[in-house]
């Protein structure tokens, strides 16, 4: 849920028509004949193309040195920086000298993220709250946005307004990431008369129906009907089973069978999905559903 | 049915002149079973009109003002305007044609007000696709790192024209793999590297894009703003079929049973958790169709002139976005980026890094009908069957090769696109030169239920780059009781100077020709003093051709073959029109042949045991051992092709 303000970083990185090493070493000559922030900036972002980080922090550094108010090169630290004190701080410098709406669009999307991975999710809803004027302005509104707003209000146990935001979103914007997400939010606030429908369709024209199965069972539970859901759930494994390479798995359907396990009250077989994707790379949003039931089972996640 | 396909095609070649009133000529856009959309710029104001209908002469459609959109630089105001860097007269006229039929082709004309400004000519035509899950075979192009202006550029284009003219088999669509505008994809070089590059094509064929790195630096996929989305109307509500994505950097399109993926790679959140992949999964989880082709810019393997074990671009595409494709069932996955071809072999699961084949191949044969055999699948979309991958970076820029990619069956640095065809229960890829040749053919064939298990030692490509040891050939020694099919001294026919005529390799096959070749006694050469006939070839030419019929005796049923040879420096042997060796030669043949390593004969005869498939050897005299013999280069001081052909138990 990072798309908006990962582009202007991203999009401006690994631009190398070539082997990356080959552009290092001439960006290197260049920098040793006539340093310029822009070469370091440059330099900073093949850097980080190779994953090599220290290199990426320190260019940066030099490109801020010769230009303190680059918002660039300062947007590109704050994401290497991840959560620490000086991340915030460049976040919070950055929103406040931010002229052009875009760019204070994305620096507050960039602090209220961190503000999150700070578990600091008042503030980050307070930073995404005043985003919805700024954001309206923008040419062409952007899912994104409201994704982030909703996680942050569902780390607020907020699910009912999260949900609202989602479905005006998918209204929107067409967009069926929101309108999936919508429908997953709206189960965890417990709805289910205005989602059984787009279920029940949606299960009816998939060709995968796992997911699906997953959505109809959760609203089943919310309903009492827990000897359906459980026949749901037995499908969507069995479908989902073979699906998973056991060595090299799509960490997305691993969060889907821990959650089918997780529902069906197999605590062991869930905390072995949980287990995978908490030493994945993956941040805890993307299997928050999974966390959640077996929190409410009792279950503490580790 | 034919005779208009065929009037189309020479309309095709031979378009009408560009009319200059256009800054930007007609293109189409966004095909649909009912729609589609016409775009085309001017540098000044007109009263845009456009008209359509069932022959160039009879335009009796026209589209309604509400389906009309002009835009026009930020500093003019009005509905989304283009992006900042076109020239401040510039307007971009947008038309959408709807209430069309499926698969049927109609012709269009743009007008300002009551004045004709495209002529009455039938290359201004657009087909509708057909119908969602319907049968229909499906003929596409795909392009990758394009964008130059140069002549490969225009050379690998004509090429495509030239195969769609004598195949008679027209577009029914293109990709493009990014990187089509170099080197910032700005609005003047969208012009002039793209649209009129390709302008002839473009009037009739959708171009399906995704955005590479070069575009990025001036369009954004998180906001859809930039002159690669000025260019482009993409399928952002699922209008093309596939689920509504809500933005332009990530959409689906069906073609018949056909699905295609378009992701970008570049600037958007390649993670599980991000959008691009969320909507992935559920697109994927949708879909009915029988095939399944995604393509974007960044190669998950490559090693041409980008490594995918070292970029993070490359590797987040392998490791997080490769598990929900093929859990999804993709056939085909197309990428540019990396200025080379390479096409790997059927596999799943290859997600490490760095790459390694083992455990991950499912099919280690080259996939050609005429080769190994098409790769085989389940019918339908399958999960984790195989999946075939494409770079396809060789479309007009400069190539280059790092390195021999542990899953690639097809390695090439000459400059091309492919050509894919989707017909029944077969997908065919080939691999179109700059020069009209085609030099990679390979088919993935979809029926009943294929069960497959990974290959534990996979073949693997040689090495190659900086480091790379070439593999020792194993010595073998000649099997006891062997017998010579063709002796050392054996005459054969030979060609030298000159290439063989005929198609391609037909000089290798039984049915050739050879009688204007001349006659020697084997070995050819020069330089050694051990040539029974000498060629005078040094500072001429490099290649030797030989051919020689054999008898085969009628119990030679189970029986091995080898070669016996002296060679200096490199040789392919064919048995009856098959390659069945080759030894020093990475890629191509005659002419074509590429990346030949020096070997020195030192008079000796080294054994080399052949893997002839069954029932390519038939019992008579009517077998033909053929080989090309080639010399590194001109200037060396010897050349030695000096075959001898064994049987043995």
């Amino acid at each position: 849920m990072r798309v908006f303000f990962l582009s202007l970083v991203l999009s401006l990185g690994a631009f190398a028509h070539t082997d990356l090493s080959k552009t290092i070493k001439a960006l290197s000559r260049k920098i040793a004949a006539k340093p310029s922030a822009l070469l370091y900036l440059q330099r900073a972002l093949e850097y980080r193309a190779l994953r090599e980080k220290k290199h990426t922090i320190e260019d940066l550094r030099s490109a801020l040195k010769i230009k303190p108010d680059y918002q660039t090169a300062k947007i590109a630290l704050a994401e290497e920086m991840g959560k620490n004190d000086e991340a915030l701080q460049l976040a919070i410098e950055l929103s406040q000298s931010a002229t052009a709406e875009a760019t204070r669009l994305q620096a507050n999307l960039l602090l209220a993220r961190i503000h999150q991975k700070r578990d600091a999710h008042t503030e980050a809803l307070k930073v995404c709250e005043q985003l919805a004027p700024l954001a309206a302005k923008m040419p062409k509104d952007d899912t994104e946005i409201s994704l982030l707003h909703a996680d942050i209000l569902l780390d607020l146990n907020r699910a009912g307004k999260a949900a609202d935001i989602l479905k005006a979103s998918w209204k929107r914007t067409n967009s069926i990431v929101a309108r999936n997400s919508w429908i997953d939010t709206a189960l965890t606030a417990g709805r289910t008369k205005e989602l059984l429908p787009f279920i029940e369709h949606e299960f009816q024209t998939s060709r995968l129906r796992s997911s699906w199965l997953i959505r109809r069972a959760r609203a089943l539970l919310i309903l009492g009907k827990k000897n359906a859901a459980r026949t749901d759930l037995v499908s969507a494994l069995l479908e989902i089973n073979p699906r998973i390479n056991p060595n090299q798995p799509d960490l997305t359907l691993i969060a889907d069978r821990g959650l089918i396990h997780a529902l069906m009250e197999n605590p062991a077989l869930a905390r072995r999905d949980l287990t995978t994707l908490q030493k994945s790379t993956l941040p805890a949003s993307a299997y928050r559903l999974l966390s959640d039931v077996m929190s409410e089972a009792n279950e503490e996640p580790e | 049915m034919k005779a208009l396909a065929l009037l189309l095609l020479g309309t095709t070649l031979l378009p009408a002149a560009p009319p200059s009133e256009f800054v930007r000529q007609p293109y189409i856009q966004l095909a649909t079973d009912s729609s589609i959309s016409i775009v085309w710029r001017t540098n000044k104001a007109l009263k845009p009109v456009v008209k359509w209908g069932a022959s160039p002469g009879q335009l009796t459609g026209i589209v309604p003002d509400s389906n009309l959109l002009t835009r026009a630089h930020p500093s003019a105001g009005g509905k989304n305007p283009l992006f900042k860097d076109a020239p401040a007269n510039t307007r971009q006229f947008e038309a959408t044609i709807t209430g069309l039929k499926p698969q049927t082709t109609y012709y269009y004309g743009i007008f300002d007000g009551e004045k004709r400004i495209t002529p009455a000519n039938p290359s201004y035509r657009f087909k509708t696709h057909p119908v969602p899950g319907t049968e229909n075979p499906v003929h596409f192009w795909v392009v990758g790192d394009s964008g130059t202006g140069s002549k490969d550029q225009a050379a690998v284009h004509t090429a495509m024209v030239n195969h769609v003219k004598k195949t008679g088999r027209p577009l029914d669509l293109y990709l493009h793999v990014g990187d089509m505008a170099y080197t910032h994809g700005t609005n003047q070089q969208f012009s002039d590297k793209f649209f009129n590059m390709y302008e002839p094509t473009l009037r009739h064929t959708v171009c399906w894009a995704s955005m590479g790195n070069h575009e990025g630096h001036t369009s954004k996929g998180a906001t859809g703003i930039g002159p690669f989305y000025d260019a482009y109307i993409c399928p952002t509500k699922g209008e093309a079929g596939g689920l509504p994505s809500g933005k332009e950097a990530f959409y689906s399109f069906d073609f018949g049973k056909v699905h295609f993926i378009c992701l970008d790679s570049h600037d958007l959140d390649r993670r599980p958790t991000g959008e691009m992949a969320q909507w992935l999964k559920a697109d994927l989880e949708k879909t009915k169709a029988e095939f399944l082709v995604a393509f974007f810019h960044h190669p998950p393997y490559t090693k041409g002139s980008h490594d995918s074990d070292r970029e993070h671009q490359l590797i987040e595409m392998r490791e997080h976005i490769m598990p929900i494709l093929e859990s999804g069932g993709v056939d085909l996955v197309f990428t540019g980026h990396s200025h080379i071809y390479e096409r790997s072999m059927l596999h799943d699961g290859a997600y490490a890094t760095p790459t390694v084949a083992k455990g991950v191949i499912f099919d280690d044969g080259d996939g050609d009908p005429k080769g190994d055999g098409a790769y085989r699948k389940s019918a339908g979309l399958q999960p984790r069957n195989g999946t075939v991958s494409v770079v396809t970076g060789h479309g007009g820029t400069r190539n280059r090769r790092s390195g021999s990619h542990p899953l690639m069956k097809k390695i090439m640095v000459e400059h091309g696109s492919c050509l894919i065809t989707i017909e029944g229960d077969t997908i065919l890829g080939e691999m179109l030169n700059s020069k009209g040749q085609i030099r990679d053919t390979f088919a993935i064939k979809k029926s009943g239920t294929v069960t497959h298990t990974p290959i534990a030692n996979p073949w693997q490509p040689a090495p190659y780059g900086r480091g790379a040891k070439k593999p020792t050939p194993k010595k073998t020694s000649v099997p006891a009781g062997s017998v010579e099919l063709i002796s050392k001294n054996a005459k054969w026919s030979y060609l030298a100077g000159s290439h063989p005529s005929g198609d391609d390799l037909t000089w290798t096959g039984p049915g050739f020709d050879a009688s204007s070749w001349k006659s020697g006694k084997a070995g050819f050469g020069y330089g050694d003093n051990d040539d029974s006939t000498t060629l005078d070839m040094r500072n001429k030419f490099t290649t030797v051709y030989l051919r020689r019929v054999f008898g085969l005796p009628e119990k030679a049923k189970g029986k091995k073959f080898g070669l016996l040879i002296s060679y200096d420096d490199a040789f392919i042997a064919y048995l009856n029109g098959k390659e069945v060796h080759r030894q020093g030669i990475d890629h191509g043949h005659g002419a074509s042949a590429i990346e030949i390593s020096d070997h020195e004969a030192g008079g000796k005869f080294e054994f080399i045991p052949l893997k002839i498939p069954d029932g390519l050897l038939q019992p008579g005299d009517l077998n033909v051992l053929a080989i090309e013999g080639h010399n590194v280069k001109k200037t060396s001081s010897d050349f030695t092709l000096h075959p001898a052909l064994l049987m043995s138990k």
